[in-house]
């Protein structure tokens, strides 16, 4: 890590808190998903996408337009294109190029149906920092009957591809893989390590079920991908092999601790232990809506994405989002790390530390420097 | 077209209280989905329904009921909740005033031990404290409470607690083993000839109460009813209104007429078939509405059919204001309508929000709904929570200087 970048991500998670605490959006989302398009290849039995918002497709000129917007913001944001299946859109290499144009960090997540040697190339080339397929069983059955018959072999198949045509051209995209735990999969988490490892995959990425009915609003123990009873011991156990491997060989990332999954799944979960912060992340739905979890801040087919993150129904649904009785633990929606002003300074600090090239003391000062600027912000509202 | 009084969807049939009188729990689960919701809201809003009702089982146990308001109140129309209370603690309160929740019903049954015995342990005080609650975040609050066996003799005191909770509606409605799924219980919950006498006397004082103190509460001749009905007597039921007057959802999504009539030949439809806007005054529904008019109702007393009492009240109180005007003289009778107006009026500037709670809730009689500009967040930051943020950020600053002064 540079000097520059670990006084950025300072700035950042002060910006975070600062804009959480007085609810104004200093801070611009740090994550955005873009979800193009409904259509999908599959319908995954834990997705409601595809059966909501039926036939809603985002045009290409409002995705430039948002992708200009975010280029604009000079903040560390990450573009994720989701659908929906991503690939089925035909103008979706024309909207990866206008990103790359722009700058901005641009990844997909993608199911791997479409993904042959070809379209491997196409993507490899493309500029994408990072493509995510998602895998949910370490075997053909598991994933097959969450998903639909042969997408266990089509998933393999499109990372191969990948990791073939990264290694052909020599540079490429990270080539990762998600999975979503859930009573099915729960006791071959451990095992698809093996699986991504043999096949070369960078990243892979664990993150909990969060469906109950098929509009993908509510979370609650009785729904049919909810782990329970014996499971959650299955879940510990695998959770302890999953830590052990991740120590000694990487691969894994985790992006909260992970045994919180198992207060997720008890439901003991509590917004004391993990907390969203409304500011972290957005997400652009195919018909345009904006949103950070729950109601609507606006519609950028309406007004451009600046003017969304400002509404009334911003503030509104940012201050449900502050008070929320159940975290979803998502990975998207959270930044611990700028939940307080003590956390803000000790990963400073730690990552200070870590650095022994630096100009320590030059970076404290613009680090004081930083702080009396919102010192000035709340003075104002004295 | 008629347009509803309300709209009532029961949103979940789960439920966190077991209750000696409601068996809806017990059945499987059901809920409707978000988007189905949204839709019926939506239809609710173009046939003309001024409010929308989320009923339950316990309907804040969705984990998506703000965002369910929230979209009622995009259209304008008012919203109520039907809740046993347990849920709203100062945290749900906020979020539900924040979302614009306009009234929310408690159902308080009697006194601590009465009311325990009937809704389970520990309810009672759940639900004052939910009306205190709601009292705090300017959410106008109601009582609604089952007059059975077990405590009509107790329903004073509930009057008393609406008073003390500045409550602005208390209704009563007499048991119906409608939500019952065991019969033989049934008849635990009515009351001899001698009992409904007392209850009569109960009633009449409860009209007084409700009259001095300007709590709104059911029509006189309802209330003068309900002994009658839970003593098994006849009760000559007027026409009832409630089968154009309001509209129920079950937790499945059928549509019948009304609570009470909800034999599979009376369906009107379900909502995963066909949209609320399209059944709704629908030929079927008409066919279904005149066959039961025809054939008269027993009467179920449910408290969705009080307005059809009103007429009966308007004429006797305009007879009773005639021999008043009659005994006293115009003057004497204009001077005591002023008082008790009067009275009315300083109950909510004592007890409520001053003349706002007044003037939403006559919007609300006049149809008017509230608009989305009225549901603004307070920006504002109190003065301690910025000195604590000042505090917060001295201290940050000390510690970087300190870290600076090691590294000199």
């Amino acid at each position: 890590m540079t000097n520059s970048s670990y006084l950025r991500q300072f700035e950042a998670n002060l910006a975070y808190y600062f804009s959480e605490v007085l609810n104004y959006p200093f801070a611009k989302p740090c994550w955005v998903y873009v979800s193009l398009s409904h259509k999908c290849t599959y319908s995954c039995k834990m997705c409601g996408v595809v059966k909501i918002l039926k036939g809603q497709e985002l045009p290409q000129s409002t995705v430039n337009a948002a992708l200009e917007n975010i280029a604009g913001w000079g903040w560390d944001t990450v573009v994720t294109l989701t659908g929906g299946e991503p690939f089925l859109r035909r103008d979706i290499f024309s909207i990866i190029d206008h990103a790359v144009m722009n700058k901005v960090k641009i990844e997909i997540v993608s199911n791997g149906s479409l993904i042959d040697k070809a379209l491997a190339k196409r993507i490899v080339n493309s500029g994408l920092k990072n493509i995510a397929i998602s895998l949910d069983g370490a075997t053909e059955f598991t994933h097959d009957f969450i998903r639909e018959k042969g997408s266990f072999n089509n998933a393999l198949k499109a990372i191969s591809n990948l990791v073939d045509a990264k290694r052909q051209i020599g540079s490429g995209p990270q080539i990762s893989v998600w999975t979503t735990i859930m009573k099915e999969n729960v006791s071959e988490l451990f095992n698809i390590i093996d699986i991504v490892k043999e096949l070369g995959v960078e990243c892979l990425v664990y993150h909990p079920v969060i469906v109950a009915q098929n509009d993908m609003q509510n979370t609650s123990a009785d729904a049919p991908f909810w782990i329970t009873g014996s499971g959650i011991d299955k879940l510990k156990e695998q959770i302890g092999k999953i830590v052990g491997y991740q120590m000694a060989n990487g691969l894994v990332v985790f992006l909260h601790d992970p045994y919180l999954w198992v207060d997720y799944f008890k439901g003991s979960l509590s917004c004391d232990m993990w907390k969203c912060n409304p500011f972290v992340f957005i997400n652009i739905g195919p018909d345009g809506e904006v949103r950070s979890c729950g109601s609507s801040f606006g519609n950028i087919a309406e007004a451009g994405l600046d003017f969304c993150l400002h509404t009334e129904e911003a503030d509104k649904a940012r201050a449900l989002m502050k008070i929320c009785q159940k975290p979803c633990l998502q990975t998207c929606w959270a930044n611990p790390e700028s939940d307080s002003l003590g956390k803000i300074i000790s990963t400073f600090f730690s990552k200070m530390d870590a650095d022994s090239g630096c100009n320590k003391s030059k970076i404290i000062k613009k680090a004081i420097k930083a702080l009396q600027e919102y010192r000035k912000i709340i003075e104002n509202y004295a | 077209m008629h347009s509803p009084k309300e709209v009532i969807i029961s949103i979940t049939n789960r439920c966190n209280s077991s209750c000696k009188m409601c068996e809806v729990p017990k059945n499987k689960p059901q809920d409707i989905p978000n988007v189905q919701c949204k839709q019926i809201i939506e239809d609710a809003f173009r046939i003309g329904a001024p409010t929308v009702v989320f009923s339950g089982g316990e309907p804040l146990l969705r984990d998506d009921i703000f965002d369910l308001i929230l979209f009622t109140k995009k259209k304008h129309m008012r919203v109520c909740i039907t809740s046993n209370g347990s849920l709203i603690n100062e945290k749900i309160a906020f979020a539900l005033a924040e979302v614009g929740t306009d009234v929310v019903n408690i159902s308080i049954e009697g006194p601590q031990e009465v009311n325990d015995s009937l809704r389970g342990p520990g309810s009672f005080q759940k639900a004052i404290s939910a009306l205190c609650n709601l009292n705090k975040n300017k959410i106008e609050a109601t009582i609604a409470s089952t007059v059975s066996q077990y405590n009509f003799r107790h329903l004073y005191t509930i009057a008393e607690i609406a008073l003390q909770h500045k409550v602005t509606t208390l209704k009563f409605q007499p048991f119906n083993a409608l939500f019952m799924n065991d019969r033989t219980r049934e008849s635990d919950f009515f009351i001899s000839i001698q009992q409904a006498h007392a209850l009569k006397q109960i009633m009449e004082k409860i009209i007084i109460f409700c009259q001095k103190t300007g709590i709104a509460t059911n029509p006189q001749a309802y209330l003068q009813k309900i002994p009658l009905y839970l003593s098994k007597q006849s009760i000559n039921g007027s026409a009832c209104g409630a089968l154009w007057a309001s509209c129920p959802i079950t937790s499945n999504g059928d549509i019948y007429p009304c609570w009470v009539i909800k034999d599979k030949k009376q369906l009107i439809g379900n909502i995963k078939e066909r949209q609320l806007f399209d059944l709704w005054d629908s030929a079927h529904h008409n066919r279904i509405r005149e066959k039961i008019k025809s054939k008269g109702c027993v009467g179920c007393m449910m408290s969705c059919y009080d307005e059809s009492f009103k007429q009966d009240n308007l004429k006797s109180r305009l007879s009773f204001n005639a021999v008043l005007v009659k005994k006293n003289g115009l003057s004497v009778y204009f001077v005591k309508l002023c008082e008790r107006w009067l009275k009315r009026l300083r109950f909510y500037l004592l007890c409520r929000e001053p003349l706002f709670a007044l003037l939403r809730r006559f919007k609300g009689y006049l149809g008017k709904r509230n608009k989305m500009s009225q549901l603004k967040i307070d920006k504002e930051i109190s003065k301690e929570r910025i000195n604590s943020l000042l505090a917060e950020l001295d201290e940050t600053e000390k510690i970087l200087e300190e870290k600076l002064k090691t590294l000199r």
